[in-house]
């Protein structure tokens, strides 16, 4: 080796040539193979973390238009509402080619009536005082059309808030074009609903009372529908001989035994229900939800709900931290779900907010005036405990979790969304997702349009992940563009150095031969030198990849945010995600790797070469005249 | 006088793919000690197959070649090689990038001769083939086809042999250095005691030799001896 290594020295251009072309080679595939491995980690450690989820909504066809009373502007207001033939279902999405790791859910929102448990509002109002819904007997100040803001005195509170009793209060049957006239000397019963402010002659007089100084403008009541709010699975509303009837009822003798007294009465035995109703949502992921999704609710004890128990429709839920601390629950324990009614429109959120107030139906009852039954009762387990910190206040109801909500395996409910339907509507993106693997989003669109349904869209989030993937993508083709032009250089430059060290020193090869090597030692004695300057060369080049990669990475790390936005989406959320380093430890690893490839391919294509050259007859060629 | 090299009936065909050539046929003869002995014949005769074998670099495909009465199938050829014989080319074939001193000691680094007392011993060599001091820092290319040779000669005697094969040793030289290189074949004959085989066209080395063959189409009659 002494010996050949002392030869090749003694060529101090070509040699020098060799390893500084060795060095660039390795460092080209260093950096390569070190970019490539951070895209690819990155990537991978990135794959679990991002999820893709879309939300459907099932666009109307048309509108229906309805005309209602404003007593206020004195004139009919246009009332848009949404129409739709049919509501499209989950199974229309199941299209050839979809790919879901979640499949498409349609998700109603559950009322469970436990007035075991202290709720949010009950908390907050512990006396249980609401006065935005009474049922109340009353008499107007004097004979009155109550097409305005008109005074009347509450004579008994049949049904809810009792200080209201002998208050004077601002009345108006505000809907209704032809309100009847009111007398002074006669009673009447309603079921009151705080409205908006006065207005009409009570408004200009608060004005002139106030004079230079700021009016009182009181709310008004106005009367509230005796109807059922159940509506029947083809989307109807339920018939009910109040819907669109009477709402003020003159107070006369046995009223209450009349169908009006007897469904005030049933009204009045409902009317607090709704304090006691703690929203429940059945899922078949939790990250389907989106405020889990977006991270404004999130798991603080215990853990989620997992794939086999949603699959298995185990009775586990996930409950928020505020009820289990109301009620002194913890991890582990029961909680009863006693449903009650199915809204199958909106969201938790969207009824139940955070801070605590909720607007939930005033009544539970059917269109017979029955008292609505629970119909389905069961124990679930808690096993993780959220809590939810909305950033974004226009997002609450949509895209927050409902005060108390519990989460549950959408497949525990066995009585299904037909129960008790207090709301129903299409796919919106309240109630209706999916979740697709990661980078498929133009795949499922693709498929999508080839299904003939234009009345679906889809908004998708993905974290990010496009952005990012865009951006590991171009990182990826700059690390194959390297390791190809490294490859490409090493492979040059090692068959052309190998022609020149050992291919045209075959006759040393010989010379040898003739003084007795054997060819172990003229293989041995050749290639020691080559692979020793491949070696250098190459570990040289690769700790300087190395090197270069960790300056690269470091340069890159107060940089490696990725923009979240899925920027083809019309809607995204916006998280930022930290990009990892290649650790230093991993680098010098790689750079070994490298280091041993590129070496061991130079001693592949010497030994190739040596071979070559003892085959040759060593008397022949030494024998060949001046051709060294 | 022992026979050092014996050939019975040796013969040698070339095989390749499609081809057979017979090279050398029928070839029987002695080489002994302390004589020189040349080798003529026209290119192609098949001399330089024969000092092949002779060299072990090869074995015969028909007879036996036998060195110091064992056959040379059955010894290890490569020690042969490097303590028994020795070749010296007409292109010398020294190695370029090694100095004059460090050719002549490679065959002694092969055997694992100390440096110090290859070193010794390497100087001692070129001392008797008559290269001046001066020369053995030099590489091979920086000096003359007789010193060359000369250098080539003493490596063969730092080998430690006693065999001394020749392929055209004159063939690059002018004739000052021809007399000086074929002085010196013979004093390695006759003084130290080798076996020198030369194979030359060159007449005044055949005149030199003490027995001289004639090959001719592979079959070898001895002409003077």
């Amino acid at each position: 080796m002494k010996n050949s290594l002392k030869q090749m020295l003694r060529t101090p251009v070509k040699t020098v040539l060799f390893l500084v072309l060795t060095f660039f080679a390795a460092l080209l595939i260093t950096l390569g193979a070190s970019i490539w491995l951070k895209s690819y980690r990155t990537m991978a450690e990135y794959e679990d973390r991002f999820i893709t989820i879309a939300t459907v909504r099932q666009v109307p066809r048309a509108f229906e238009q309805k005309l209602q009373w404003d007593a206020e502007q004195k004139s009919y207001q246009l009332i848009k509402k949404e129409q739709f033939t049919s509501y499209r279902t989950v199974e229309e999405l199941d299209f050839p080619g979809a790919r879901y790791v979640s499949g498409p859910e349609k998700r109603a929102y559950y009322g469970s009536y436990t007035p075991e448990y202290v709720k949010l509002w009950k908390s907050q109002n512990p006396d249980r005082v609401k006065t935005s819904f009474v049922i109340a007997e009353f008499s107007p100040l004097e004979d009155c059309v109550p097409d305005e803001s008109v005074q009347i005195k509450i004579s008994k509170v049949v049904g809810g808030d009792k200080r209201l009793t002998d208050n004077v209060i601002w009345f108006c049957d505000h809907r209704n074009p032809e309100p009847e006239k009111l007398y002074q000397d006669k009673t009447y019963v309603a079921a009151l609903v705080s409205y908006l402010y006065i207005h009409g002659t009570a408004l200009e007089r608060a004005y002139q009372e106030a004079g230079m100084g700021e009016p009182r403008i009181d709310l008004e009541y106005i009367p509230d529908t005796l109807a059922s709010e159940i509506f029947y699975p083809d989307g109807r509303a339920a018939e009910d001989m109040f819907r669109d009837g009477q709402e003020i009822f003159e107070l006369t003798d046995g009223f209450y035994e009349t169908d009006a007294g007897r469904r005030l009465l049933s009204i009045i035995e409902t009317m607090e229900w709704g304090y006691d109703i703690q929203p429940v949502t059945g899922t078949n992921e939790t990250c389907l939800l989106m405020p889990f999704y977006n991270g404004d609710s999130f798991i603080t004890e215990g853990r989620d709900i997992s794939r086999e128990e949603y699959e298995a429709g185990s009775k586990v839920c996930l409950a928020p931290k505020v009820f289990m601390e109301n009620n002194g629950l913890v991890l582990g324990d029961n909680v009863t779900v006693r449903l009650l009614f199915t809204n199958g429109r909106k969201n938790a959120g969207r009824d139940f907010w955070l801070e605590g107030s909720f607007s939930a139906s005033a009544s539970y009852i059917d269109e017979n005036g029955e008292t609505l039954e629970p119909f389905e009762t069961s124990e679930y387990t808690v096993v993780g405990i959220y809590d939810t910190v909305s950033e974004n206040m226009d997002a609450v109801n949509t895209y927050t979790s409902g005060s108390d909500e519990l989460i549950v395996p959408m497949k525990s409910i066995e009585a299904g969304d037909e129960n008790n339907l207090m709301d129903i509507g299409p796919m919106s993106d309240r109630n209706a997702s999916f979740r697709i693997p990661n980078g498929t989003i133009e795949e499922f669109l693709l498929g999508w349009s080839q299904c003939d349904m234009e009345d679906l869209e889809f908004t998708f989030y993905d974290m990010g992940y496009s952005a990012l993937k865009a951006g590991m993508d171009d990182m990826r083709n700059l690390s194959y563009l390297l390791l190809v032009s490294g490859i490409l250089l090493a492979g040059l430059l090692l068959s052309f150095f190998s022609h020149l060290f050992i291919t045209k020193q075959s006759k040393r090869t010989a010379i040898e031969r003739s003084l007795g090597m054997n060819v172990m030692q003229c293989r041995w004695s050749i290639l020691s030198g080559f692979v020793l300057l491949v070696l250098s060369g190459s570990i040289l080049g690769c700790a300087a990849g190395a090197v270069a990669a960790a300056g690269v990475s470091a340069e890159n790390a107060g940089k490696s945010y990725f923009d979240t936005a899925y920027t083809a989406g019309a809607v995204h959320v916006t998280k930022e995600v930290a990009v990892d380093e290649v650790r230093m430890e991993d680098q010098w690893l790689l750079a070994a790797g490298c280091a041993a490839a590129i070496t061991a391919a130079g001693a592949g294509i010497a030994l190739y070469r040596i071979n070559r050259s003892l085959k040759k007859e060593p008397m022949k060629l030494l024998a060949e005249r001046d051709k060294e | 006088m022992d026979n050092m090299i014996t050939a019975e009936g040796v013969g040698y065909t070339y095989r390749s793919k499609y081809l057979r050539t017979r090279a050398l046929s029928e070839v029987t003869c002695s080489f002994e000690r302390g004589k020189i002995y040349a080798i003529t014949g026209k290119s192609g005769s098949g001399k330089s197959t024969f000092l092949s074998l002779l060299a072990g670099l090869d074995v015969p495909t028909e007879g036996k070649l036998l060195v110091g009465g064992r056959d040379i199938r059955e010894i290890d050829r490569d020690k042969y090689r490097m303590e028994q014989a020795s070749v010296i080319y007409q292109a010398f074939h020294l190695f370029p990038l090694l100095t004059v001193l460090e050719n002549v000691m490679f065959p002694m680094q092969l055997r694992h001769v100390p440096k110090k007392e290859a070193m010794a011993q390497a100087r001692e060599f070129l001392g008797k083939v008559g290269l001046k001091e001066e020369l053995f820092r030099k590489m091979p290319g920086m000096i003359s086809g007789g010193e060359q040779q000369r250098v080539a000669i003493a490596r063969a005697m730092a080998s430690g042999g006693q065999i001394l094969l020749a392929d055209e040793p004159t063939g690059n030289l002018d004739s000052q250095n021809e007399k000086t290189i074929v002085e010196l074949l013979c004093k390695m004959a006759h003084e130290e005691n080798y076996v020198v085989i030369v194979v030359t066209h060159n007449e005044k080395v055949a005149e030199a030799a003490d027995v001289v063959y004639w090959m001719l189409d592979g079959v070898l009659e001895v002409v003077r001896e």
